[in-house]
């Protein structure tokens, strides 16, 4: 994942402004505005990528196109909630099951009936007739 | 860059020297390798990766791996607008020394 990344050196005294202690580490997500994620962990190679892994992406992916590429290429274990429904109750077990296994699986939600979840209902081959669907892969 | 990098395709089919020397079953095809020079010598093998399918992936790839992928922000008030032209960046604040640092230029 680390080849998604831009890297960032930048002097000591930038690092309070981002709640850094420095010398320190963080990563900035669009998807979290931009927020700092202070790295916290030891400083060996596993921890950063452990880090890594854990933290690039949030903790339900609601699908696009533009962010299929993890789920289908690096071979990360991937639960796809596929619902036309946003305020199903089945979605909070879903989100809790995201927040518990965080770094260790993808959870994925999509409709299935316009923009890029259509192309994903083909993918996984699930049609209207089958929703709500949760598939790992 | 400097020193240059070179990128170079190869159709194993038909270089089967190579193809004996560098294919991998088990990684399939199409692969990456990145090969370096040591003592006059230039070995590879280090590293095969899958596929990288976008430009500015490969580039940065490439930048990474010849270890001059982390840009310098000297000015603190430019940090923001350079975070805002990726969706994921890792920012290391602090000298250019130390085991975080080679962790993070690793």
């Amino acid at each position: 994942m680390v080849n998604k990344f831009n890297f960032y050196q930048t002097s000591a005294e930038c690092a309070e402004a981002y709640n850094v202690t420095a010398p320190g580490m963080a990563m900035f997500r669009q998807f979290d505005k931009f927020q700092p994620l202070v790295f916290e962990g030891a400083h060996t190679t596993k921890s950063f990528l452990d880090f890594v892994d854990k933290n690039f992406a949030p903790e339900v992916i609601n699908f696009k196109l533009d962010n299929a590429e993890p789920l289908f290429r690096f071979g990360w274990r991937s639960l796809f909630l596929l619902t036309e429904s946003k305020k199903a109750d089945y979605n909070t077990p879903f989100a809790e099951a995201a927040k518990e296994l965080k770094g260790q699986a993808l959870f994925v939600k999509s409709g299935i009936s316009k923009g890029d979840g259509r192309n994903l209902a083909v993918s996984l081959k699930v049609i209207k007739e089958d929703l709500p669907a949760l598939i790992m892969q | 860059m400097n020193p240059p990098q070179y990128i170079a395709f190869v159709e194993l089919l038909h270089e089967e020297k190579y193809a004996e020397k560098y294919h991998d079953e088990r990684k399939g095809n199409p692969v990456l390798k990145w090969f370096t020079e040591k003592n006059g010598k230039v070995k590879g093998g280090d590293k095969i990766l899958d596929l990288l399918t976008s430009g500015e992936e490969l580039a940065n790839y490439i930048m990474k791996t010849a270890g001059t992928g982390i840009d310098t922000i000297s000015k603190c008030r430019n940090i923001r607008k350079r975070l805002e032209l990726r969706n994921l960046n890792l920012v290391y604040f602090g000298e250019q020394s130390g085991n975080l640092y080679k962790v993070f230029k690793k």
